[in-house]
């Protein structure tokens, strides 16, 4: 019974080819699906680069990953500031990624836990190595760091600081978190210039939290965590190790 | 012609020859069926689902790499055909995460059977197969019946080696209280 079904089957199917119905796909349509395939791995792992990088340049530059040291408060500035979208991004690139290398031998033969480590161990090493790079100043139009303050640009040239996604996941978000670097001292405070270069008076409080001690001095580059009034913040906290 | 391997057969069909491809049909069509009626717990459709399998092995010769085994790339047409059946069916539940695949398992040798325990375990499976979790039952089935090393059952199920030990490992077990319970094979 099975062989007269074996000959049906193999009979409708060379009769089809015969016939023209049933074709062969060809070697480059394969070649060609590989190619996409492959495109699709480059182009979720290129923007899991960017996008991490760009996590780290935002972190980074807005001073808002020194917020946890101070205190309850601190958390939560920092819970809150945190790019939750950029996150979600990077969540959606990473579980894109996984299932199109799972499609190679090379990844579905492993547990599922060692290429998804993999996968962000190679993020992780690429996107720091990313944002050392100039891509993040210049996609922002924000001077390098270290750059900024001595090569002081006109501001009525310059576009400001953190423009297009930069200024949506980053620096125009943080009302409370203040980074810059100190200009003069002054009675009770000091002043400060930011990336727009706005200059903001910081006073400083008993209640000011200074976990590093208050030894800082014009030059210094410092985050101040605080509601702004119009140019003035009284700060809550303020931390001058920001370099990491 | 009856003398050659799979892969010469498949790289003279590549090359167009159609009629060989019968030869392909007669090789594996009664293998496809028998792993379809384990597979599937109700194998209604099996007949039509082979046919399907056949005409995508055709579609897709081209894609066949004829310096690998030709056996575990049907049987991964097959596979994917029979778990859309499933799928279909709804008959069986299919975890959505696979936390077998997930986490890694100490490496599981290749079980050492011998020729009586592995006939026995063949009788023990046409027996209570339908019992076992579909998780299990493909992997003793491309194991036991299909005699595929555990590589390459890995390929067919695109699954971890070290998942398809273990799923062999805990599968035997399952099977042998199975057919304990029902008071012997």
């Amino acid at each position: 019974m099975e062989n007269s079904q074996e000959e049906s089957i193999s009979e409708k199917i060379i009769s089809a080819a015969e016939s023209g119905k049933l074709k062969m796909r060809s070697k480059q349509y394969f070649v060609l699906r590989a190619v996409l395939w492959l495109a699709g791995v480059v182009i979720a792992a290129a923007a899991l680069l960017y996008f991490f990088s760009l996590l780290v340049f935002i972190t980074r530059e807005t001073g808002i990953w020194v917020t946890p040291i101070f205190g309850g408060r601190g958390i939560f500035l920092f819970l809150t500031s945190l790019p939750w979208l950029l996150l979600f991004l990077l969540l959606i690139f990473i579980v894109t990624l996984e299932v199109l290398v799972r499609r190679y031998a090379f990844a579905y033969r492993l547990p599922l836990l060692y290429s998804a480590l993999a996968i962000l161990l190679v993020v992780v090493a690429g996107g720091l190595l990313l944002e050392r790079t100039p891509l993040h100043s210049t996609l922002s139009h924000c001077p390098p760091k270290g750059d900024w303050r001595q090569n002081r640009p006109d501001p009525a040239n310059l576009p400001p600081c953190g423009t297009g996604i930069y200024r949506d996941l980053g620096h125009g978000r943080f009302e409370n978190i203040h980074y810059g670097m100190i200009e003069s001292e002054q009675n009770g405070g000091f002043v400060m210039i930011n990336r727009q270069q706005e200059k903001i008076n910081v006073a400083i409080t008993e209640r000011t939290r200074l976990p590093f001690g208050k030894d800082f001095s014009p030059g210094d580059f410092v985050v101040v965590v605080g509601d702004r009034r119009a140019d003035q913040v009284e700060a809550f906290g303020i931390s001058d190790k920001i370099n990491w | 012609m009856e003398d050659i391997n799979d892969e010469d057969v498949a790289r003279r069909i590549q090359q167009g020859d159609v009629n060989a491809f019968s030869l392909l049909v007669r090789r594996y069509e009664a293998k496809i069926t028998r792993y379809g009626r384990k597979f599937l717990s109700r194998p209604d459709d099996i007949k039509d689902i082979v046919q399907e399998i056949f005409t995508k092995t055709f579609v897709n010769i081209r894609s066949f790499d004829a310096k690998r085994k030709f056996s575990p790339w049907i049987y991964r047409i097959a596979h994917n055909e029979f778990v859309n059946a499933l799928k279909k069916k709804k008959t069986e539940k299919l975890a959505f995460v696979d936390f077998d695949a997930f986490f890694p398992h100490p490496a599981a040798k290749e079980a050492a059977d011998g020729d009586v325990e592995r006939a026995d375990l063949r009788r023990m499976l046409d027996k209570c197969i339908e019992k076992l979790p579909a998780k299990y039952r493909e992997p003793l089935i491309l194991y036991y019946f299909e005699e595929m090393n555990y590589r390459e059952i890995a390929d067919v199920m695109h699954l971890p080696v070290s998942t398809v030990g273990v799923r062999l490992q805990r599968g035997k077990v399952l099977l042998k209280k199975g057919v304990k319970d029902n008071g012997g094979a």
